[in-house]
């Protein structure tokens, strides 16, 4: 970033294929829609080129790129739902679980399940409340710490962890409803709740 | 003693292992005898191995290229200036622009003077062949100059003229000796010392000394010193009784009484004459270009460094254009300037783009052509008003690679284009009276003649 910031073009040429990717998996799986994860994922590195003259090396770059990305993501999500006067997220879990055909699905038999298998992780990602999946996606797919992810989400870290922690049983608890990991088995100590 | 709760807060950072080594040490000794941590860990440790199972979403290509000509636009304007200011780059293509519109003034003479003049007249002739010779040796001594720290602009007549001495040019014309003639003839007229000198005093030139001190009868504000001092530096001591600065090239070869000359400055006519150039462009000792495709170089350079001598019509050419160039220079000027400017009004596209350039109204949007050999990409500059003022287009002729920049007029017409193609530089001017030798400058180069067909959407001229 310091070179690019120093004129060299093709220092940004070397961000973009690192980190476009990631910023895009983040932006799709927070969004739910890939055609607004894509602008979103544009106007992220558009807003880096125009920010980069005055970027000062204070937090990793990393964690600075994925706060546009994040922050854009907000604000857009705000705006629609104004728009549109509804949430981003059904209200009702079994709404959203009608709505999802793998959800009802029969068991795949063996063969088929390793192509099953994608949408129902997407399904059980897409499940989560916003600030857990957020949070997940920050740490999985970002490779952020839950301090950084703190200073991106303007949150404090006990916060992102209690979410994280939440996120991690909702999701287990998904993939359990879906038939998926060998966990079923094990109990839920306790009810996920934000 | 730490607590189950405590532990258990912990599970979620041993799981991403962002636990110091001796907590982590701590909580795994918890989890020997917890089962419901355990299980917990375990939980997670499931969670995240299931969830690792989808794959990251690769980013589209076709956004990438947008990012990536955007960040070079970013980064071209982010790159190191100049070392000097535009105004000095300005300033010194107007002191070179000087010196070729004497060029030019000297070739007229030869052709409209009086009979008594005639002589001189086709010396010249001679003497610029000779020019354009002593300039290809000139490399060979300038990159001294030009290894100091400061960029030089290219044209700076002065600094041409200080390198000199150190290299053993026993001819003792040069371009810039005849230039400084001229430029005495040009002074001498409104003068009316004419007559003492000679028409051109060219008989006089063998015999002049090396005086540095072009500035010094009548120093321009802040530099008068500067020129004393390069003067010295390349042993050309300074001699108060003798100010006149124009016989510097001549010092090259021979020294000699300069009377005549003498006589000249004294007469107080060149003060205001000398204030031509513009302050900073004399100083700078490092005249020879570093970056040729940064800088165009005076044409006599370029000529020099396509290997071929500067013949009249592209001296002609090359007057011309300097003088275009030396419009927009800050310093007032005699009334001479006036007619240079509206015997050249036609040619100044260069010098539109400079000042514009110079003033920050320059727009630039650039576009790339794929499968386009002939015009791979092309940069447009537009003006605060949207007109094209420049574009520059860059592809390949026969494999050979080539930059053309075309310079637009107030009028919308292609008003000169300088070509660079396999290490030479060629510069035309449309409408002057050289337009007609294009010395190099391909046919395809100077199409399209209208700046409402260079536009950037325009099609591409694949086909050279």
């Amino acid at each position: 970033m310091l070179r690019f910031k120093a004129g060299d073009a093709r220092a940004f040429e070397v961000l973009v294929r690192r980190h476009r990717t990631p910023v895009f998996s983040f932006l799709v799986r927070l969004t739910g829609d890939r055609a607004r994860a894509e602008d979103l994922c544009q106007e992220t590195f558009l807003k880096v080129v125009k920010a980069s003259a005055s970027w000062e090396e204070r937090a990793r770059f990393t964690t600075w790129l994925f706060a546009i990305a994040r922050n854009l993501a907000v604000d857009e999500a705000r705006r629609m739902a104004f728009r549109r006067a509804e949430p981003l997220e059904p209200a009702d879990p079994g709404e959203r679980r009608r709505a999802d055909p793998a959800a009802e699905d029969p068991p795949p038999d063996r063969a088929a399940e390793s192509a099953l298998i994608r949408p129902k992780l997407e399904a059980a990602l897409q499940a989560l409340p916003p600030e857990q999946r957020e949070v997940f996606l920050l740490r999985e797919y970002g490779g952020l710490r839950f301090a950084e992810i703190a200073e991106v989400t303007g949150t404090p870290e006990n916060t992102v962890k209690s979410r994280m922690r939440y996120a991690l049983e909702a999701l287990r608890a998904e993939l359990t409803a879906r038939g998926i990991g060998p966990e079923t088995a094990l109990p839920t100590p306790r009810s996920a709740v934000p | 003693m730490t607590s189950h709760d405590t532990y258990r807060e912990r599970l979620l950072d041993l799981a991403y292992g962002e636990l110091g080594r001796r907590d982590a040490r701590a909580l795994r000794a918890h989890l020997e005898g917890c089962a419901e941590c355990r299980a917990e860990l375990a939980r997670m440790t499931a969670t995240r191995s299931a969830m690792s199972a989808l794959p990251p979403e690769p980013a589209p290509e076709r956004g990438e290229a947008v990012l990536l000509a955007a960040a070079r636009e970013a980064a071209r304007e982010r790159r190191p200036k100049p070392f000097l200011p535009s105004w000095v780059w300005g300033a010194s293509v107007g002191a070179v622009g000087v010196a070729a519109v004497a060029l030019l003034a000297v070739r007229l003479a030869g052709t409209v003077r009086s009979p008594v003049s005639q002589p001189e007249g086709s010396e010249l002739v001679s003497r610029s062949a000779q020019a354009g010779e002593a300039k290809a040796a000139a490399p060979a001594a300038e990159p001294a100059p030009s290894a100091a720290a400061t960029p030089a602009p290219p044209p700076a007549v002065a600094g041409k003229v200080t390198a000199a001495p150190a290299k053993p040019v026993p001819e003792p014309g040069g371009e810039a000796g005849l230039r400084d003639e001229v430029e005495g003839e040009r002074r001498r007229e409104p003068s009316g010392a004419a007559t003492d000198a000679g028409p051109l005093g060219l008989k006089e030139r063998p015999d002049r000394k090396p005086a540095p001190m072009k500035r010094k009868a009548a120093p321009p504000p802040g530099g008068g010193d500067e020129a004393d001092l390069i003067g010295g530096a390349v042993g050309a001591p300074h001699r108060p009784d003798q100010p006149d600065g124009y016989s510097r090239s001549a010092g090259r070869g021979s020294a000699g009484g300069a009377a005549k000359k003498d006589a000249l400055s004294a007469n107080g006519a060149p003060a205001a004459a000398r204030s031509e150039a513009p302050p900073a462009a004399e100083p700078e000792p490092s005249v020879s270009a570093p970056s040729e495709f940064a800088r165009p170089p005076p044409p006599a350079a370029r000529a020099s460094e396509g290997g071929e001598a500067p013949g009249l019509e592209h001296e002609q050419d090359a007057a011309a254009a300097q003088e275009k160039r030396e419009a927009p220079a800050p310093l007032p000027r005699a009334g001479e300037a006036k007619g240079r400017v509206a015997r050249s009004a036609t040619e100044d596209a260069i010098a539109r783009h400079e000042r514009l350039r110079a003033a920050g109204k320059l727009h630039t949007a650039t576009a790339s052509f794929r499968d386009c050999p002939g015009e791979a990409s092309r940069q447009v500059e537009r003006d605060d008003e949207g007109r094209v003022v420049k574009v520059t287009r860059r592809g390949t002729v026969d494999g050979t690679p080539f930059e053309a920049e075309q310079f637009y007029g107030e009028d919308g017409l292609l008003g000169a284009v300088r070509y660079r193609a396999a290490g030479a530089v060629r510069e035309l001017h449309l409408g002057g009276p050289g337009a007609a030798a294009a010395g190099g400058v391909p046919a395809f180069a100077l199409e399209p003649r209208h700046a409402a067909d260079a536009t950037l959407d325009a099609p591409p001229r694949c086909g050279g």
